[in-house]
């Protein structure tokens, strides 16, 4: 159980939040595998590894896909409570989708009790141009109002999939770093500024 | 040679040099000596594969005893593991019996005892599983549990995926309970385990690993803070492990979002699944007295019904077959008035089959006594408790049947009884008394038994048939012998026919087979009786001389008279000649004596089936004794005896034949028609022609005779 080796090369956890049929696991099949699977079957909850190189550097991608539909809710704080970064996809061919990502934001942000936890607004689909629901200007106001990324992926051409998970991770390692500088010192100002900012909010 | 050499070696005070010393002096050349050495190589030779075969041998049976022991040990751990089901068994009904007792309350509507009595099991099977689980008894309160799953898993490090340790888990409808192994000294008997954790279902994350590098087929447990992983040992298990999970969360939100409309009925399983633990603490007060107003108490059975079955057992071993048969119809009534639960089901068949096997009993009961070779009517009597039970038990036919089997062996028991003595008619006598009375009675016996079962009584009546066939055709072997002549047989029919009648008191008349049994052989005696009445006849005729009768004394024509009117043939006044002398030959007498008492003994025989034979024996014996008559009337030898050949024709025409006519129709009620042809006949060429012709009146007989004769 020595965990010296594993502290050498970071591990971080993603998780996949967004309704069911969004593309959550094609995004992650595609990311893992380069591969699209055309035939949806509901995912319950798939974890996955993967050794990439964030910026020259070897790291350790864990992505858990969870279920659109999760019935208990202490069940969906679990997945959540063990995330670093969320990935918030939602279909720009379907409305109801992009208006869910509402909730997982704020069920999110009460399951970690952190306003700037590493968080990406995913519209995916956007090679579905011609059935898009969701426009661009609507889902950028919505992350500008959260302070987080907006990008359009689509799973089936491999647009931008690298690019919101890699995006992610480096917040994830930043978030880290900031997080072990406040555990070293500064602990006291970042919970100060925290609190601030809130009460602003 | 070799073997005395080798007795030579094992003796104490064998020494190699002295034996070597020996030898050389006793050799005679390096011949010799090679010679000796072949020999002692032999011997040697020999004992190595001696020695190889009890190597052998004794490998064997060590083997042997190894696999002994072996299969020994694994009794000795089913034995083991039989002693720990009996005790888990023990202590649940330990507990039971406190649950009955503490919660008075525990209210089950119909439908649910059957339901109480399947979380019973599955509370028995959890109680087995958690026993070799240290610490897990308390899983034991919630009812309704039930473990859908468990199995051996290899829990990981979540973050490097490197084996840790291994673990049990068991999966429960509502929780998920990971224990650890504890060391077990003791090799054998089940493993045993410590519990270590519970994670609740509800909010329990389980998520398949679908890649984690190098591990394969593993899952994670997500509930904050832990995160473990676990590896199963093959696809199937880690597919079996996520789909009863899942399953089982299926499952809890079904009976979650049933349970929210129950709570304002009160009245289903899941209430008793989820609420019964909860109303016993919380809800006491209204709640449960609204559901005591709903339900009946389930009712535990009596004592004597837990015990029927024993008591039965009793009962029957003790051949208290009445008792047993109370103690069946009384449970069979409560069992009927009892509501059904499997306890209920269980000990209906266990009563059923008691009651099959009392039946048995009671069958071999009466099989034993027809078999039984003293049959002192007690067989009888004993065999009527076990027939009433039978009856009473719906088992009539069989009773009927074994019952009818009885009176047959006890009616051959006693007719054995009956000695052939002396001559036939009293032993005929003796035989069918007894065996008739017998059947009489045996049969009243029946119906008093069985009244009211129209199926029985023609099975009755189809014994008796079958009896009387029986003893009939024994009579007839006894009867139907040369010795024995027409009158005493005659004497023994009309016994046995009166015997016979006695059944149709009872409603049952066997004449008919009877009649229908003896006529075959009663037809060849009435045929061969005839033949030699003839050839009595044709004899007595040959010697006939045609002489008035001298009775010698008036003694002696007195007697006649008497004997004659006696037999409704007086002797007409013209035939008396003198003081004692009538103009009747010897021969005529004696035919008309014997030719009556044939007649009569026919007449008692007689029945539409053996009229034809009888009317054909009667006018054959006639006829000869009238051709007699004729051909000497027309003989010129007796041309001086014509009146007197006239006063006998004349008698046997009026006299005998007419006595035959009138006992004829009395007997059958009609006339005889053949015998009166014949006397027309005899009349028209004897009497006529010999005599001055005169019409013959047809009618009446008896009048022609007295004005003729007097």
């Amino acid at each position: 159980m020595s965990k010296k080796p594993g502290a050498a090369q970071a591990l971080h956890k993603v998780i996949m939040v967004g309704s069911g049929g969004v593309g959550k696991s094609a995004l992650t099949l595609q990311f893992m595998y380069d591969e699209f699977v055309q035939d949806y079957e509901p995912t319950k909850a798939d974890s996955y590894r993967k050794k990439v190189v964030l910026d020259g550097e070897e790291v350790q991608i864990d992505i858990l896909d969870t279920a659109g539909q999760e019935d208990y809710a202490a069940i969906r704080d679990n997945y959540f409570r063990s995330g670093e970064g969320f990935l918030c996809v939602f279909s720009i061919t379907e409305d109801d989708s992009f208006q869910a990502t509402q909730e997982f934001r704020e069920q999110i942000l009460r399951v970690k009790n952190d306003e700037n936890i590493p968080f990406l607004l995913v519209g995916n689909k956007s090679d579905l141009q011609e059935k898009r629901k969701v426009s661009l200007a609507e889902a950028q106001g919505r992350s500008q109002q959260w302070g987080v990324p907006y990008v359009e992926t689509s799973a089936k051409t491999r647009e931008n999939v690298d690019k919101v998970f890699f995006d992610l991770m480096r917040e994830i390692r930043s978030r880290k770093i900031e997080d072990k500088a406040a555990s070293n010192g500064r602990g006291k100002d970042r919970a100060k500024r925290k609190k601030k900012k809130c009460i602003i909010l | 040679m070799s073997e005395a050499l080798a007795q030579h070696f094992i003796t104490e005070e064998f020494t190699p040099e002295k034996f070597v010393k020996n030898l050389s002096s006793h050799c005679i050349g390096a011949e010799d000596l090679r010679h000796q050495r072949a020999k002692i190589q032999e011997l040697a030779d020999s004992i190595s594969a001696l020695l190889k075969l009890n190597v052998y041998q004794n490998y064997n049976q060590f083997i042997e005893t190894a696999k002994e022991i072996s299969h020994l040990e694994t009794e000795m751990y089913q034995l083991s593991q039989l002693l720990s089901e009996q005790r888990s068994l023990l202590s649940i009904f330990g507990t039971n019996q406190n649950i009955v007792f503490e919660n008075n309350f525990e209210i089950k509507s119909p439908t649910s005892v059957e339901f109480q009595f399947k979380e019973e099991e599955s509370k028995l099977k959890l109680i087995q599983l958690l026993e070799n689980v240290e610490g897990a008894m308390s899983l034991l309160e919630t009812p309704g549990r039930m473990c859908l799953y468990e199995g051996s898993l290899l829990e990981l490090d979540p973050v490097e995926g490197l084996p840790l340790k291994r673990i049990h888990a068991y999966l429960f409808n509502d929780v998920l309970m990971i224990a650890s192994w504890l060391a077990n000294g003791n090799r054998r008997g089940p493993p045993r385990y410590k519990m270590q954790v519970i994670y609740d279902l509800q909010s329990l994350a389980i998520v398949n690993i679908k890649d984690l590098g190098t591990v394969k087929l593993a899952f994670k447990l997500l509930s904050f803070p832990d995160t473990r992983v676990f590896q199963c040992t093959n696809a199937i298990s880690k597919r079996e492990w996520l789909e009863k999970c899942e399953q089982a969360k299926k499952l809890k939100i079904a009976q979650e979002t049933q349970l929210k409309p129950i709570h304002t009925k009160k009245s289903t399983k899941m209430e008793l699944l989820y609420t019964v633990s909860q109303s016993k603490y919380s809800e006491t007060g209204t709640v449960g007295n609204n559901k005591i107003d709903k339900h009946h108490f389930y009712e535990p059975f009596p004592e004597w019904m837990l015990e029927v079955t024993e008591d039965l057992d009793s009962c029957i071993a003790q051949r208290h077959f009445e008792k047993a048969y109370k103690l069946i119809e009384k449970a069979k009534v409560f069992v009927n008035n009892a509501l059904p639960t499997p306890q209920l089901n269980e000990t209906t068949l266990k009563i059923n089959s008691r009651s099959y096997f009392l039946i048995n009993v009671l069958t071999r009961e009466l099989e034993l006594s027809v078999e039984a070779k003293s049959l002192q009517g007690g067989g009888l009597r004993s065999a009527r408790r076990a027939v009433k039970l039978l009856i009473q038990m719906d088992h009539t036919a069989q009773a009927c049947q074994l019952y009818l089997k009885l009176c047959s062996a006890s009616l051959k028991a006693r007719l054995k009884r009956v000695k052939r003595e002396g001559t036939t008619v009293p032993y005929i006598k003796q035989l069918s008394a007894i065996a008739f009375s017998n059947i009489f009675e045996l049969s009243q016996e029946f119906l008093k038994i069985f009244p009211q079962i129209t199926n029985c009584a023609s099975a009755l009546v189809l014994w008796c048939s079958h009896e009387i066939k029986f003893l009939v055709s024994h009579l007839i072997k006894q009867m139907f012998i040369p010795q024995v002549s027409l009158s005493v047989l005659v004497e023994c029919i009309i016994m046995i026919r009166n015997h016979c009648k006695q059944l149709t008191q009872m409603g049952m008349d066997f004449q008919y087979q009877l009649d229908n049994q003896l006529k075959i052989p009663l037809s060849r005696t009435l045929q061969d009786t005839g033949e030699k009445y003839m050839d009595a006849i044709k004899v007595r005729a040959s010697e006939d001389n045609w002489k008035l009768s001298n009775l010698q004394t008036t003694q002696n024509f007195l007697n006649l008279l008497a004997e004659l009117d006696n037999l409704g043939i007086p002797l007409p006044e013209s035939c008396i000649k003198n003081k004692y002398w009538i103009s009747l030959t010897n021969n005529t007498l004696a035919f008309a004596k014997l030719y009556i008492g044939l007649l009569e003994d026919c007449l008692n025989l007689i029945t539409p089936e053996t009229s034809n034979v009888i009317e054909e024996v009667l006018i054959s014996v006639l006829q000869i004794q009238i051709q007699h008559i004729q051909s000497s009337i027309f003989n010129c030898k007796f041309k001086q005896d014509k009146n007197l050949m006239q006063d006998n024709a004349k008698y046997f025409h009026d006299v005998i034949i007419g006595r035959c006519l009138e006992l004829y129709k009395s007997v059958i009620g009609y006339d005889f028609k053949k015998l009166l042809v014949l006397q027309e006949k005899f009349c028209f060429e004897t009497i006529s022609i010999s005599n001055k012709p005169r019409p013959v009146p047809r009618t009446s007989i008896p009048k022609y005779s007295t004005t003729e004769f007097i």
